[in-house]
């Protein structure tokens, strides 16, 4: 949380704690950005209207350092440009003070439920990625051919190889990637946003 | 009673010098006088008629002038009057005689004198018994006369004669269209002698006139014939000793009858004629016989005996006219001959009464002469008076006809003169308003505040401005503004006071409401600038709600949980009564500023109000990213002012300033807010910003009212603020920072209780 007066702080703590969530309270925006852990799973509480910093700015900071911490605005003004403003960065819920314990619970566990799943979607991908690496160079392009629905026989005659050989990267690429089936590697890939191979694809990225 | 040891006053002893002298003067005279006795001749002259002829008059003095001039001696001359026409006969003689010689009895006669033929006949008959011896001299007698009485012995006179011709001539003169002359004359020897005479003298005129002579005829047929004569007549009157009946007379004594019953003018020759009727004739004067007798008494004087100086006669006759006759006659005085002698000439009213009509005439120019003088002087002191009339005009028309009060009053108030504007002000009468204090016509709380003042303006001697209130005939309230000063006598000490006023009701309302518009005004314009910061203050009362809301909410979940959270409850509503507190101050504050009330001035600390009016706008400057830094001087002295509207200046200021910076990058955008104490011992409170500074252009009219750079701003803000800043007794005024940017200063002095 962070918000220049000291009391609100205060209250806004009593809350947290109330509703069993860990609250960690900054008066000023540059004592927050000092402290950031992006590591910390959880949501950012922030009124818009702080000295030095505003909450804008506080966003666009840690956009920047692509942060992707989700964020709650709370403030005395409720003008629609704000609102907008505040809207288009990506903030998930915008409130005005004073603010209901309920409006503010639930737009807080929202946000750290985002930011949970944001986390969560972010170790898969890092895991993901992982495998990848893992794999041998001669793979990846087995792979890139794969995901662009080509026969193995058709494979084969791209690389330059046989069949046989195209078939047995498969099942190690689908090991190591930890896919089942066709459809989860495509996917997987293109979650990774890795091109497919061959000029048959007319997809737009 | 003068005491014998003083000494004599200087004024006795000249009175006793000149009593002294007088008696030896008395002394001497009559020593003179009678010393010179012996060497007097005495002349007792008598005329035959009263004194008052003329005749006899010009004779006494004429004679009296010869003696005089030729005697040796010294001359005395005793004149007496027979007046034998009015009382003639003897009784009146022998009276005469009685009373001569009874007075003169001590007094020796050396000569006598006869006026007239009646004198001589007394003095030739009583001479014996009055002065024996005496010699006599005749005048005024004629020929005719001598000639019946004769000479008397020791005697001589002058005889007087007649001229018919030269009469005559003087008569053609005056009656140059005379056909005829009638010559009169008696029956008598005489008569007839000189009858003859004339008609030779007067024959050379018969061919030219017709000479009638009327002689020797009855008086009463004379004087008929006389009566009927034609015009242009001239009548020559000889004598009549007798007439044709053989009747006696005195020719001049007919001269009156004859004249009075002649139709023509009457002319005669002897003088003695004149006066008795007719119009003149060739006389001897008077003069010449006095002359001449004189000249035959001195000679008888001197010693030569009368027989020896025959009767002799006047050399100079003169022409002789009466005026009363040419008037009666209608004759010309023009046409007489020259050297006339005019006799009895009846003055004019202007003659006669010269004396008194000169007198009259000078106390008349004398009375004009005063008048004029009293009118020029009159008119000169009107001139000299009219600039001060003037000016007292003036002063009083002044004081009269202008519309300001103006009176007089003793120290007590009480009224010693009002003037008309006064009277009509208070709706009375003059005598209702003088003698009454004028403490009456103020409302009872301004009384005393009155009095002090009078005794105030007592003490000084310059006048004051004061304003009280009246009221009015009809009963309501008004304004007036005196001024008032003493007025000191030549002592200087303080008699009355003068006051002038003028009614300033209509004044004081129209400055009572320019006073409620203003108050308007500022309260308007603080209410706009409140709307500006309206977003910030709302922002500054949401936080202590927010807080209390959340904290609310947290302490309602604790409890719902376990009990054992009542301490962090306990907290939590501590918490919220602060919070509370702190918007309900917020609330006052915004209350105290919107509030319209009247200004109160209390001690301020300046820093306080500075840190309020910064709290106020915190949230605006940070919704403009206006960092706001504050140079606080501790320890200044208290202001006095109105904290409401200080802080309405210090708004203005704090957010023209951010207005000013609002052009800036966002990390630029600075102002600073200092106080401090100046030299001369005043506040002074100064908002610098950062921004472009002030154009040049502008400088003059920033303060001007209706002058704005927003496009949607009034313009009163910065003229407001300085009028408010005047109403303090402070200046606001704007400078250019050296480093950029301007700084708006606000100078207070500090309140008198606080300086050390």
């Amino acid at each position: 949380m962070v918000d220049d007066d000291p009391s609100v702080l205060r209250a806004l703590c009593r809350l947290f704690l109330a509703a069993k969530l860990e609250p960690r309270a900054f008066p000023s925006p540059a004592a927050f950005l000092q402290a950031h852990d992006p590591a910390t799973p959880g949501c950012l509480v922030l009124d818009v209207a702080l000295p030095g910093l505003d909450g804008l700015e506080v966003q666009k900071a840690l956009s920047f350092s692509e942060c992707t911490r989700p964020i709650v605005f709370i403030t005395g003004r409720g003008d629609i440009p704000t609102t907008v403003r505040a809207m288009k960065g990506g903030v998930v819920d915008f409130l005005t003070k004073p603010v209901n314990d309920r409006d503010l619970l639930a737009a807080v566990r929202n946000a750290i439920e985002i930011d949970r799943a944001a986390r969560e979607t972010q170790v898969e991908m890092d895991a993901m990625r992982q495998r990848l690496a893992s794999l041998t160079p001669r793979k990846r392009e087995v792979l890139a051919h794969v995901v662009a629905g080509r026969l193995n026989k058709q494979i084969a005659a791209d690389l330059g190889t046989v069949e046989k050989t195209i078939k047995v990267h498969r099942a190690r690429i689908m090991e190591k990637m930890e896919v089942r089936s066709l459809a989860d590697l495509v996917r997987l890939a293109e979650r990774l946003g890795l091109p497919p191979a061959g000029g048959t694809s007319s997809r737009t990225s | 009673m003068r005491r014998a040891s003083e000494p004599e006053s200087r004024d006795w002893q000249l009175w006793r010098r000149a009593v002294r002298w007088l008696i030896g003067v008395a002394i001497l005279t009559f020593l003179a006088t009678n010393g010179a006795a012996a060497d007097t001749k005495r002349i007792l002259m008598l005329f035959s008629n009263d004194s008052l002829l003329p005749a006899g008059n010009a004779v006494a003095s004429n004679f009296q002038r010869t003696l005089e001039a030729g005697s040796p001696e010294r001359v005395e001359i005793f004149t007496e009057f027979l007046d034998a026409d009015r009382f003639p006969g003897p009784a009146h003689a022998a009276r005469m005689e009685s009373l001569l010689r009874d007075k003169y009895a001590s007094s020796p006669i050396d000569l006598l004198v006869a006026g007239g033929p009646q004198a001589l006949d007394f003095l030739a008959q009583r001479r014996a018994s009055l002065s024996p011896g005496t010699p006599l001299v005749f005048a005024g007698i004629n020929e005719g006369s001598i000639a019946q009485r004769g000479v008397p012995p020791n005697s001589t006179g002058i005889v007087s004669r007649f001229d018919p011709v030269r009469t005559l001539e003087l008569a053609l003169r005056l009656q140059p269209d005379a056909r005829q002359v009638v010559v009169v004359t008696g029956a008598s020897t005489f008569d007839q002698r000189w009858d003859a005479v004339a008609r030779e003298q007067l024959a050379p005129y018969a061919d030219r006139l017709e000479v009638t002579h009327l002689s020797g005829l009855p008086l009463p047929q004379l004087l008929d014939e006389l009566a009927r004569l034609p015009p242009r007549t001239i009548v020559i009157y000889l004598t009549i000793f007798e007439d044709g009946t053989g009747e006696l007379f005195v020719p001049r004594d007919l001269t009156a009858d004859i004249s009075a019953a002649a139709s023509a003018p009457v002319y005669g020759v002897y003088e003695t004629y004149l006066g008795r009727g007719i119009v003149g004739g060739y006389m001897e004067s008077f003069e010449a016989i006095a002359r001449e007798a004189g000249g035959l008494a001195l000679r008888i004087l001197a010693g030569e005996p009368p027989e020896r100086l025959p009767p002799g006669t006047v050399d100079s006759q003169a022409f002789m006219v009466d005026w009363r006759q040419l008037r009666r006659w209608g004759l010309d005085e023009a046409k007489l001959p020259p050297d006339t002698i005019v006799r009895f000439e009846e003055p004019s009213l202007w003659q006669r009464y010269l004396r008194e009509i000169l007198a009259v005439i000078a106390v008349l120019v004398l009375q004009s002469a005063l008048i004029i003088a009293l009118l020029v002087q009159r008119r000169w002191r009107r001139f000299a008076e009219a600039p001060l009339r003037e000016s007292e005009e003036r002063y009083r028309n002044v004081v009269e006809t202008q519309t300001e009060l103006i009176c007089r009053y003793l120290p007590d108030s009480t009224l010693t003169f009002v003037n008309d504007a006064y009277c009509r002000y208070f709706g009375r009468g003059r005598d209702e308003l003088v003698g009454r204090p004028f403490i009456e016509l103020i409302p009872e709380s301004e009384r005393a505040a009155a009095l002090e003042h009078i005794e105030a303006i007592a003490q000084s001697s310059r006048g004051d401005n004061y304003e009280h209130q009246v009221v009015r005939p009809d009963g309501s309230f008004g304004w007036q503004q005196w001024t008032d000063h003493p007025i000191r006598n030549a002592e200087g000490s303080m008699v009355e006071l003068q006051g002038i006023g003028r009614d300033i009701t209509d004044l004081k309302i129209a400055n009572m409401e320019v006073e409620q518009r203003r108050k308007e005004v500022t309260h308007l314009t603080r209410v706009a600038i409140l709307g500006e910061l309206s977003g910030a203050l709302a922002h500054e009362l949401n936080q202590p709600l927010t807080a209390i809301l959340s904290n609310a909410q947290a302490a309602q979940r604790l409890l719902a949980r376990a009990p054992s959270e009542l301490p962090m409850v306990s907290e939590i509503l501590d918490d919220i009564v602060t919070d509370d507190l702190r918007a309900g101050e917020v609330i006052t504050r915004l209350r105290a500023l919107l509030k319209k009330g009247e200004a109160t001035f209390e001690p301020l600390d300046l820093n306080e109000v500075a840190t309020e009016v910064l709290a106020l706008a915190r949230s605006e400057l940070i919704e403009r990213h206006v960092t706001a830094s504050t140079r606080l001087a501790l320890g200044l002295p208290r202001a006095l002012g109105d904290r409401v509207q200080l802080q309405q200046v210090m708004l203005n200021l704090l957010l023209n300033a951010c207005e000013a910076v609002s052009s800036k990058r966002s990390g630029e955008r600075m102002l600073t807010v200092s106080t401090a104490l100046d030299g001369d011992g005043l506040l002074l409170t100064s908002i610098a910003d950062r921004g472009s500074g002030i154009p040049s252009d502008m400088a003059d009219r920033l303060f001007d009212a209706f002058f704005t750079t927003k496009p949607h701003g009034l313009g009163l803000g910065l003229s407001l603020c300085r009028s408010i800043i005047a109403s303090h007794g402070g200046r606001l005024w704007a400078d250019n920072n050296p480093d950029g940017g301007a700084t708006f200063t606000v100078a207070l002095p500090a309140h008198s209780g606080e300086l050390s």
